[in-house]
């Protein structure tokens, strides 16, 4: 494998060390992503420390009157915040049936695709065709699905004599089960993509070895698949994660966050905290409190992606 | 201010918004319009702005905004100090842009003008704080009955109810169930979902059953036993599937206009949509007053203020008052069907080729303001706690005492004076 370490192979004493750290170094690499640094650093950087500094001080645009006190307060209000925590567990509920629903069901649709023969590429396309439905768009048409009085999901259930069905977003019983499916169907794509991928990368002769071993479908599935498929199975499980716990125009356009806050999730809350209630520094900590668990997430997920390019290297 | 970075992005949020920022000519007014680029009352905000061009030579710079971005603007503008000169305003934000030292008091040019005798009595009272008027109104609404006369003649059916225990019996009798059994037409509409005019519902019945959200003294009244009684008869309507369930307002609309449900109470916007939407049907359409003694709920929707930071406030002024000239406010019905301030503003021809407007306009002096008095500024925290109530009650089954108590509380924590 060549390094850069094995391709310095000019002479130091002609030219400098800077040229050399610049040229099979860092600072070559550095200078290209520089422009990308300023400008996420602008966009994403200022801002996230603009709301760590905001989530210290009092900023309520519907009451002005305490506006500049600085301080612990809006931790403190967190903590014995029982709505903020109840929005946080229903992000991490709608997170987890988010990933299990979406890759569970885009590792089965990429799993049939691979053995149809005829029309493959008409398939992968139907599949494909949730991803291009803008989220918001995806609400409303689910919004009308579900409509508890005319709507399709009813009329199926009744005609499967499985009725009367139930007023899915205003039943807080329902409401958010009715949304995830929403969102695993906008949202299973992405991991039917890297799914169909990593299977396509395994090698048909394992699956003849295994065969001639007289293995049959579940013994192929579970000892030559799913080991092939991990790595891959991982980062989606991981991106889906995020995708999952940071969702919210489907919400947000079918429920609100209610019916009585059973769909309100902690993206939900903060955008409500900040542009219904005007509160900007407490929705900053909430956003700080999203940021925590985002970023605990992003690390997982680097961690994971660093542990399988050393694995590769290792084979 | 002592946010400087919130001042900066605040600033460059209004310079997107509003390119043309504060900078203005001499003899030049900014003015922040709703939807003053749509159909109806959009084009007598363009009439009202080119006959005051006209008349006095200073240039009106209009700042279009819509209805769902309106409040975040003026919000943001005000707060920034990049305010329009002349601001749209309404009751329900008049107590925190008063606070905020945004408006600038206008008791001596009204007397001035003469303006109390041009405008409907009571008009002046949600925009009056602490004894001093800080905005002239110009349009209002109220929710009235409207109902399928043609349904109602079908079922036998002379005159729409006027309490709220027919209202329930009528719809209840307008019912009309398909060979399937399914409802293909419901007897009436109710809001009851996850969305602010729930909150207007159950305030309409806590007034057909005495009550209030709040007493004199501006003490939440959730729990009382007239809100506790009107939530027990939305309740019954609910249940006694003469209503659809949970749908938003807007589909509602469309329901009732497509004759998918016999009554409702509603504004009088609903007769252009039913015009434009269902016009073959348009004869059927018919509005009473609500079915119960006591006043509507609504008001003033839009009222024109001075911004306290105006460069020439007497100009700015002066485009208000031409707003309520008796001629401005005459013409004011050939757009919309919202319900002008000015006192006799409809002509009799008018009031013949739009008798669906009777009842709005008797009601329009008295109504009964939506936000609760001493609370303006808690309307947006308030209306998901009545809504959470109303559906715990509706849906979960909560009893009304119970769901009520629970607003009661959560009001008080979070509102109280």
């Amino acid at each position: 494998m060549i390094t850069p370490r094995s391709r310095r192979w000019v002479a130091p004493g002609r030219i400098g060390r800077g040229w050399i750290w610049f040229a099979d170094g860092p600072g070559f690499p550095l200078l290209m992503l520089f422009p990308s640094l300023i400008v996420l650093g602008l966009v994403i950087g200022l801002p996230i420390l603009r709301a760590i500094e905001m989530s210290f001080d009092t900023l309520n645009l519907r009451r002005p009157a305490n506006n500049g006190e600085t301080g612990l307060h809006n931790y403190l209000r967190l903590l014995a915040d029982q709505r903020a925590w109840n929005a946080l567990g229903l992000s991490a509920l709608f997170m987890a049936g988010s990933v299990a629903g979406s890759v569970g069901l885009a590792l089965a649709a990429a799993l049939l695709t691979r053995r149809v023969t005829r029309g493959q590429a008409l398939v992968r396309l139907t599949f494909l065709i949730p991803w291009t439905v803008p989220a918001v768009v995806t609400a409303l048409v689910w919004g009308v699905m579900y409509d508890g009085n005319f709507g399709v999901v009813n009329r199926m259930l009744d005609s499967a004599g499985l009725g009367p069905g139930a007023n899915w977003l205003i039943d807080r019983r329902t409401a958010l089960w009715a949304l995830l499916a929403a969102q695993v169907w906008n949202e299973f794509p992405m991991s039917f993509v890297f799914l169909l991928a990593g299977l396509m990368a395994i090698p048909t002769e394992l699956y003849e070895s295994a065969r001639i071993d007289r293995a049959g479908p579940w013994s192929q599935f579970r000892f030559v698949t799913l080991p092939q498929l991990r790595p891959v199975l991982a980062i989606t499980v991981v991106l889906s994660m995020i995708m999952g716990f940071k969702a919210f125009p489907i919400i947000f356009v079918l429920t609100g966050g209610g019916p009585n806050r059973a769909t309100e999730t902690l993206t939900v809350l903060t955008f409500t905290t900040a542009f219904r209630d005007l509160d900007f520094a407490y929705a900053a900590t909430l956003g700080v409190l999203a940021l925590v668990v985002s970023a605990l997430m992003v690390t997982g997920y680097l961690r994971l992606v660093a542990r399988l390019d050393d694995g590769r290297e290792v084979t | 201010m002592n946010h400087p970075f919130l001042t900066a992005v605040l600033l460059a949020s209004s310079a997107v918004l509003a390119p043309s920022g504060t900078a203005r000519a001499e003899g030049q007014l900014s003015f922040l319009v709703v939807d003053y680029d749509a159909p109806g009352m959009g084009q007598w905000w363009q009439l009202l702005v080119e006959t005051y061009q006209s008349t006095t030579g200073v240039a009106i710079e209009p700042r279009n905004v819509s209805a769902r971005q309106y409040y975040e603007r003026l919000v943001l503008e005000t707060a920034s100090g990049t305010a329009a000169d002349v601001l749209t305003v309404n009751p329900n934000n008049i107590l925190e842009l008063v606070a905020g030292g945004h408006l600038m008091p206008l008791d001596a040019m009204i007397d001035a003008a003469g303006l109390r005798d041009r405008i409907v009595p009571g008009g002046f009272d949600r925009l009056t704080v602490d004894g001093v008027t800080y905005a002239v109104p110009i349009t209002g609404r109220t929710l009235e009955l409207l109902y399928n006369r043609c349904q109602f003649e079908e079922a036998g059916i002379a005159a729409p109810p006027t309490t709220p225990q027919e209202f329930l019996d009528i719809a209840q009798r307008l019912v009309v169930v398909g060979d399937d059994g399914r409802v293909v037409r419901f007897g009436a509409n109710m809001v009851s979902g996850n969305e602010d005019p729930t909150y207007e519902m159950l305030l309409m019945w806590s007034i057909a059953f005495g009550g209030s959200f709040s007493d004199g003294q501006s003490n939440f009244t959730f729990d009382s036993p007239p809100v506790i009684e009107a939530l027990e008869f939305m309740r019954a309507v609910y249940d006694s599937g003469a209503v659809a369930k949970g749908m938003m307002e807007s589909d509602l609309r469309a329901l009732f206009a497509t004759g998918g449900a016999a009554m409702t109470i509603d504004g009088s916007w609903q007769f252009p949509f039913i015009q434009t939407n269902n016009p073959e049907n348009f004869a059927c359409f018919a509005s009473a007053p609500v079915p119960w003694d006591g006043p509507s709920t609504g008001g003033v929707n839009m009222a024109l203020a001075v911004n306290a930071k105006a460069a020439d406030p007497e100009a700015a002024f002066a485009f208000i008052a031409m707003s309520a000239t008796p001629e401005m406010q005459g013409r004011f019905s050939d757009f919309s069907a919202y319900i002008p301030y000015g006192v006799n503003a409809l002509t009799d021809e008018q009031r013949a080729s739009k008798p669906y407007l009777e009842p709005f306009l008797a009601s329009i002096g008295t109504a009964h303001p939506i936000f609760i008095p001493g609370h303006q500024d808690d309307f947006n925290a308030l209306w998901p706690i009545v809504v959470d109530a109303v559906t715990r009650t509706l849906v979960d089954g909560v009893p009304a005492a119970e769901s009520l108590a629970q607003a009661q509380s959560e009001a008080v924590a979070c509102c109280a004076n």
